[in-house]
Order: structure tokens, then sequence, then C-alpha cells
């Protein structure tokens, strides 16, 4: 029996981003991923650790995870470097944030993405200027406010619904040059079938060539520690998390936030397979 | 269907503890099968694990064995149980198709090459095969992708191509990941020798927020 070929090609590319100096690619897609059936760019999904300036609320089985290293937040950033995640998640409340946003790219010199209220974004925004960062936004609102001020950093659209697209034209409208989009947070609940489907969909629109739907794709998954109590192990929580990173790298998330260096050592070691490096 | 492995050279008590183990994962969804593993290679004491197993699992089974007088002499007694036989290849297969048709059982065919396993698949439909279970034999998490997308599309193009698609793996965080690989490209039938109560936990969460 001779058996017909199955490859398909597509006539877009989803497009690439550089970020922290430059030397970080994020993006570049030529097929549903890491499908080298359809000729996949051999690149794997960065992964990103999250680090907050203040504990109130954090999860105390991640916190155990860091050695005592969260309690400073640079500290706590140099940390995720050491463990090897491309880059760092600042979820930053405090008044010296932009000060201490230039520190920490400085000394870390990987990516850094950064989320807070809308002021001192702008202020981050403006004020940082040798390191391209990714602005990561809590809503439609924050991104469209953001997309004002972007300077040349990359701005997340937040679209938890609605059509990515026409907030991606808004946001470029007002002077962002760079977007990701970012479909929702992930959950290993009922929402994830929803989500899946949001990322593949996207994805594959942008493949077959539909105007502005061609932005890397932004998942967060350090929400699913949400589900768990206090008691939960760190295990269990990073095996969840974990498989909730695998399925949307798997479904064409870009680039995945998340809270335990468990989940972002096993997300990173599938890219790497699943990606053939 | 997640399957965990019994080894028919455990000896009894070991195979009672293994069994309560496996129910106690089971409480969360995954397993929901046992396969019993044919390593003696011996009719007997494969009957015997076959029937003992049976005695206290209710859910689903699978037998494993490239012996298919094995496997018939072990369906005589659970013969209401319907088990996925896992062990049919080009050598065996004439054997394998006649012990399935006659125990009305899901057979799964296993072959490296897909062109090979669609011919066992062709052979066992003609020796009156209704429910077959295909094994590409994959080995990695790349190979579970690449080979899994392919034959679902290849689905929609012939026929042989269009039955669930089983996976084969051993034990740990390692077997864990390829049936996440597996169960997120298609509904698969997974086969893993152990995985702890964690990785259980895990599997039928992530089953019960994809479907």
């Amino acid at each position: 029996m001779r058996l017909p070929r199955t490859s398909k090609s597509y006539p877009a590319e989803i497009e690439e981003l550089r970020v922290g100096r430059g030397d970080y690619v994020i993006g570049g897609a030529r097929s549903p991923p890491f499908l080298d059936l359809d000729g996949a760019r051999h690149r794997r999904p960065v992964i990103f650790g999250e680090a907050f300036d203040s504990l109130e609320g954090y999860h105390g089985s991640a916190a155990e995870m860091f050695s005592g290293r969260q309690t400073e937040v640079e500290e706590w950033a140099v940390m995720w470097k050491e463990l090897g995640a491309d880059g760092v998640c600042l979820r930053l409340t405090g008044d010296d944030s932009t000060e201490l946003v230039k520190r920490i790219a400085a000394r870390t010199g990987i990516p850094i993405m950064v989320s807070s209220d809308t002021d001192d974004l702008i202020k981050i925004a403006e004020s940082v200027d040798d390191t391209v960062l990714i602005i990561a936004c809590r809503d439609k609102e924050q991104s469209l406010e953001l997309a004002s001020h972007s300077n040349n950093h990359i701005i997340v659209a937040r679209c938890d619904a609605g059509d990515p697209a026409e907030l991606c034209r808004e946001m470029s409208s007002r002077g962002a040059k760079n977007v990701m989009v970012d479909l929702g947070s992930g959950r290993l609940d009922g929402s994830l079938k929803d989500l899946r489907s949001r990322i593949e969909s996207y994805r594959m629109d942008g493949l077959n060539g539909r105007a502005d739907y061609n932005h890397t794709i932004l998942c967060d998954v350090s929400t699913s520690w949400e589900a768990h109590g206090e008691e939960v192990s760190a295990r269990r929580a990073s095996m969840h998390e974990a498989t909730l990173a695998l399925t949307v790298m798997m479904a064409g998330a870009d680039i995945v936030i998340v809270k335990g260096p468990g989940a972002a050592d096993m997300a990173r070691v599938y890219g790497e397979e699943l990606a053939d490096l | 269907m997640i399957a965990l492995t019994v080894s028919d050279m455990m000896e009894a008590d070991d195979i009672c503890l293994r069994i309560s183990d496996i129910v106690d994962k089971s409480r969360t969804g995954a397993p929901d099968a046992i396969a019993v593993r044919n390593d003696s290679f011996s009719e007997e004491p494969f009957c015997s694990v076959v029937q003992l197993v049976s005695r206290i699992w209710t859910g689903d089974m699978v037998l494993e064995s490239n012996h298919p007088d094995n496997i018939s002499k072990a369906l005589v007694h659970i013969m209401d149980r319907k088990p996925v036989l896992i062990g049919a290849d080009a050598n065996n297969l004439d054997g394998f198709a006649m012990t399935a048709k006659l125990f009305n059982c899901p057979l799964c065919v296993s072959s490296e090459g897909l062109e090979e396993l669609f011919e066992l698949v062709r052979r066992a439909r003609e020796s009156g095969v209704e429910s077959i279970v295909l094994d590409p034999m994959m080995r990695n998490m790349k190979q579970c992708l690449e080979t899994c997308t392919d034959i679902k599309r290849l689905s929609e193009i012939i026929p042989e191509a269009g039955y669930p698609i089983a996976v084969r793996t051993w034990s740990g965080e390692y077997a864990m990941t390829m049936a996440t690989v597996s169960l997120l490209i298609d509904d698969a039938v997974v086969v893993a020798d152990d995985l702890d109560a964690d990785s259980c936990e895990t599997l039928s969460v992530l089953m019960r927020s994809i479907r």
C-alpha cells in the first residue's frame, strides 16, 4: 500500500519579535507547533518565570521552591536566570519600579516582561531604552493605554474575549510598533478546551495569511496554581503547571509564563524535544 | 483509556498489592484499565494472573502477549470482559485475528512502518475483526506528535487509518508526557508500565479539561 503524503504548507509565517537586547527571538513559526511533517522551524517556545516584589497572596508551596531568594525580587530574577529560564516576568507593585527593572535587566541580561498598574507601566516603558521589554497587560483597557506609550517595547494585547485582530489594529493605530497577543490565562479545568481552541485557531489563521492574526502568542499558565490549596505538594502543582504548559505550547503558544521552577524545567525540556533541538 | 500493567511474573501477593494500588489511583479517573503482560511467555501463569486480576478489577482490561494461543487460553476465563488484545504483528496476525474474532475483542496491531500497519489492518478486517487499534510503536514524544498527526490526517483519506491509536510506554514522568502528547492529539489508548499517583491525577484532570 503506497500512502499519500499528508504534509501541508502555509502561505504565511508568524511574526518574529526580538526581545531583550535583540539576542532573543520569539515566534517566526511557519507550521503548526513543532510539526516537522509541515516543515517546522526548529525553534521552541520561550519560558518566562514569575518574580514578585511583594509576596502578599503568593502561594506557600511555590515560595518553598526558591530557597528564600523569593523575598527579594532582584535575587529572585537572578535565580530564574540560574535555573535556565529564558526570561523573567516581573509582577511589580512598588514605587521604584523603573530603576528596579533597569537593574534587573542589567544584572540578568535576559529578556524582561513587566506587569504593574498603568501609570507605572507607562513610566517604565518610557524610561527603559537599552532593552526591549514585554509589557504585560491585565485587560484590554490597559493594552490600549500602553499602546500610546510603547516606546520600542512589545505591548501585550490582552483579549480574553472578542476579536484579537481588532484590538491589535487599534493598538497599532495608537502607536504600538510591536504587539503580542494574550488569548487568556491557562487553567487545568473546563476553560482549557476553549483556550486551546482559541490559540489553535489564531495560529492557523496566522499561517493561512489572515490579516492581523500573525502575532506571537503569550500564555500565562502560572494561574494553574490558583486551583490548589496551600496543602498541595509542589510536585503535584508543578506537574499540573507543566502539563498545562505543554498543552498550550502544542496549541501554538510562543511564550509561556510559569510560577514554579519544576514546570519551567519540564516545559523547556518538552519544547526542546518536540522542536528536535 | 489509560492502562497500567501487571506482569504475570509477579507473585500472587504482589499482584494483589499492585491491583490495590491501581484501584487507589483509579479513583481520580485514571487509570481506567489494567493490562496483564505475558512476561513469562507461558500459558501458565498468564491464565491464572488474568483470572486473578479479573476477579478484583472491575474496569477495562488489556491482555498483552506475543502468543495468540496464550491469549486464547486466558480469554476463556474472562469471555464477558472483551479486553483489548495487544501483540499482533506481521508474524502472528492470523492467530490473533482468529482469537479476536472468536471472542469479539478489540485487536491492537503493531508495526513501526505505517504501510505495513495499514496492511495488517486490512488483513485483520478481511479475517472478520471489527474493532481495531493501531500501534505504530512510537518511542518518544516527538515521534508521537508526528506519527499521530500523520495517521489522523491519513484517516481522512484511507479507511485503514481511521482507528484509535495505542501508545505503549514505560514508567515515570516521561511516560506521562508521552501519554499527554497522545491524548492532546487524539483520544489514544495508553498502556504504561507504571505511573505514580501524581501523574495519574494530572492525566485525569487533563482529560476532564480537554473533553
